[in-house]
């Protein structure tokens, strides 16, 4: 046998302390992350919006990280055409250490998806850029315009 | 030797419990015969226009809808909505038929259809709130 330990005590104690080890335990490191990618055939441009910042206008290609979400962050993906702005809006569910939500398509069908699941797609709808009485479907995520920043 | 014989025994047994925890697949196929191109949407985000051949895979859990918005004539959308009832297994929604008269099949152990819409937007889905499971408005 490989484990030929004579004393009882250090025997016993050896298993005790393999107990620990026998399943991974993960400490709470403050290291996670969302990245927003648009994929290489995004045709489209957006920009996403958490409640207290907005990425830039992000194109085919590019991703936007999402530095430590808790729990019931929302973001809202804003994409936009010559007159519409489509929204799709989103949960933090779980908070685990990578988590991606993927955008591709043409302007026209525009396809998304979040593979690691511990985000929820809550709804989206689409918003008349010059004057409509429409609904946004995150109204509560301010859209940070670059030129008010100018 | 029994002792560690025992112990991998726990392992083996406390793994199987992680294993227990799978969802069920969920796919949607526009089987040949269909005349009409669809998006898939689920709480996992929304599929692009699917046309006949294609099909859409999605894992659920209980109680989790999936809507299949289908692409009508003046951008109006036709949403068929369907609810998990048993993630225990993959299961199945065929469509198939013209925009205007869709046919759909789907396997009764596993998933219910419960309500229709018709979206005057060109939004797919977007009358459906995925948070709260019920009706925008």
């Amino acid at each position: 046998m490989f484990l030929k330990i004579k004393n009882k005590f250090l025997r016993n104690l050896f298993y005790f302390v393999t107990m620990f080890f026998a399943f991974p335990s993960f400490s709470q490191d403050n290291s996670r992350a969302i990245l927003v990618n648009f994929l290489k055939n995004t045709l489209f441009s957006g920009q996403v919006c958490l409640k207290n910042k907005c990425s830039q206008t992000l194109y085919l290609g590019d991703t936007y990280i999402i530095h430590n979400p808790i729990v019931d962050d929302e973001l809202c993906v804003r994409i936009t055409d010559v007159n519409y702005v489509y929204e799709y809006l989103f949960r933090v569910e779980r908070e685990v250490e990578l988590s991606e939500i993927n955008f591709w398509g043409t302007v026209v069908d525009r396809g998304f998806n979040i593979p690691q699941k511990s985000i929820k797609y809550i709804k989206g709808g689409t918003l008349n850029k010059y004057g409509s009485n429409s609904q946004s479907v995150c109204n509560h995520i301010p859209k940070i315009n670059r030129n008010d920043l100018l | 030797m029994k002792n560690i014989l025992n112990i991998f025994m726990i392992m083996f047994g406390l793994n199987s419990f992680y294993a227990l925890g799978n969802q069920g697949k969920v796919n949607v196929n526009f089987v040949p015969g269909t005349a009409f191109l669809a998006k898939v949407c689920t709480k996992n985000g929304c599929s692009t226009e699917k046309g006949v051949g294609q099909s859409h895979q999605d894992q659920l859990d209980v109680g989790d809808v999936v809507c299949v918005s289908v692409a009508g004539a003046f951008f109006k959308r036709y949403e068929y909505f369907f609810k998990v009832t048993n993630d225990n297994g993959d299961s199945n929604i065929s469509f198939w038929g013209a925009f205007f008269y869709p046919k759909y099949f789907y396997d009764y152990q596993y998933i219910e259809y419960f309500d229709y819409k018709t979206n005057e937007g060109n939004f797919a889905c977007s009358t459906w709130d995925f948070d709260k499971n019920k009706f925008i408005n």
